[in-house]
């Protein structure tokens, strides 16, 4: 009892920005806004360290930017001890924020046009190898050749078209699921990871998913496939969407458990259209991210 | 630096996870033949305006009866008075293959049902 599950670390992508955060760092909260938000990780006693963005015109003045920053904790007697820090590109300050030890560092990320800034609350003191490794891990992610965007978070590793916006994430125990769209089209992406599996599992994934896709769909047709040693089910459909003068779209969908960490990984793809940036196959938007679940040591 | 909002104290949920739960001596516990089912018997309080004579003619039962699905069945299993509540949330992850804090959410959830429900009492 008492041991920590022995996960290092694990990189984490949201809103572009990659993390690489120690495995025992989980994400409670979260913004889906794009062009402001914050992300806040915490270990099991704490908040440990908050991950925020916001799109602005260019480079800041970073010295008066952190200077006055520093001066206004200062003024309301809410910062002591703070020491300017400039690391890897990076500026901002170390020291204790309302009676705790904080490190707040910020940059911007030309690739996003966004300041990014990365806080650390520490339980004690502050740890400076720790603070350089994940500072340094701090990067944009840019898409990939193919113009998809990755994020990664609560075991799920999506690469979405670039055209896709994300419109909702829930992260609930044994539940994340991801949507996006495309407001242009009307397409949609949605991504799911179930766990608890032998709890509410019939062991028929071909019915859960038959069932999971819900009704209103024609000529579903249902195959098993193999990928990397595990059994994969895909479903193709085509539905007709609710508004009569739309036309009949075509869904595609994966579903397996991962043998890695037991869990029900789900993609489902509602095209409406034929566009050349939304032809990707399901199975390659969603990979797993076992190392999202904790191993336990015995 | 970005606006942080006002300046507050770090969150943290330490005391929480030092708590023990006990479980309620009076509560009254009958496992099925093959022990995979508990049903839990928890003493009910008699209403306050439940006075004689209405006694004779109104008799409220003397437990209420609730039975365990298998998740409540370990909890009820693993609050022995000796655990602490960090302990029996990293023993429902161990089980389920959950992070810590996927299991913190639901066994709190659990728990503070069963608190609510007389079925075990927290010390802290």
């Amino acid at each position: 009892m008492g041991q920590v599950p022995s996960t290092p670390f694990v990189v984490w992508i949201w809103r572009g920005i990659t993390v690489r955060l120690p495995g025992t760092w989980e994400m409670l909260q979260f913004s889906t806004d794009y062009t402001r938000g914050r992300c806040a990780f915490a270990d099991r006693y704490q908040y440990r360290f908050e991950l925020s963005w916001s799109i602005v015109k260019g480079e800041p003045d970073y010295d008066r930017m952190v200077g006055d920053y520093m001066g206004k904790l200062e003024r309301e007697k809410a910062g002591s001890d703070l020491v300017r820090l400039r690391h890897a590109g990076w500026h901002g300050f170390t020291g204790t924020v309302s009676g705790t030890p904080t490190t707040r560092l910020g940059r911007y990320l030309p690739a996003l046009g966004c300041l990014v800034e990365g806080v650390f609350l520490w339980t004690d003191r502050r740890d400076e190898a720790l603070e350089h490794q994940v500072i340094a891990s701090m990067a944009a992610s840019p898409p990939d050749t193919r113009g998809h965007q990755r994020w990664r978070a609560a075991g799920l590793d999506l690469n979405v078209p670039g055209v896709a916006a994300l419109e909702g994430c829930t992260l609930q125990p044994a539940k994340a699921s991801f949507s996006f769209s495309n407001p242009k089209t009307g397409t949609t992406w949605q991504f799911e990871r179930l766990g608890m599996v032998p709890n509410w599992f019939t062991g028929d994934l071909p019915a859960w998913l038959t069932h999971h896709l819900g009704t209103g769909l024609h000529d579903l047709r249902l195959t098993t496939t193999t990928r990397s040693g595990h059994a994969v089910v895909l479903a193709e459909a085509s539905f007709k969407p609710r508004a009569l003068h739309l036309r009949r779209g075509h869904l595609a969908a994966n579903a397996w458990i991962e043998p890695a960490d037991g869990r029900l990984y789900a993609v489902t793809v509602r095209r409406r259209g034929q566009h050349p940036a939304e032809a990707a196959a399901p199975g390659d938007l969603l990979a797993a991210a076992p190392d999202f679940t904790p191993r336990w040591t015995p | 630096m970005m606006p942080a909002g006002p300046s507050r104290p770090v969150a943290t949920w330490r005391d929480m996870l030092t708590a023990v739960l006990h479980p309620n001596l009076k509560v009254i516990a009958e496992w099925n033949p093959d022990r995979t089912r508990v049903t839990l018997k928890v003493p009910t309080k008699k209403p306050d305006y439940l006075i004689p004579p209405l006694t004779l003619i109104i008799r409220p039962p003397a437990y209420r009866s609730f039975v365990l699905d298998p998740v409540a069945t370990d909890l009820w299993i693993w609050c022995d008075g000796k655990n602490r509540v960090e302990q029996v949330i990293e023993l429902f992850a161990r089980k389920h293959n959950l992070t810590f804090h996927e299991s913190r959410v639901s066994v709190t959830t659990y728990l503070k049902e069963l608190v609510k429900r007389g079925v075990f009492a927290v010390a802290i």
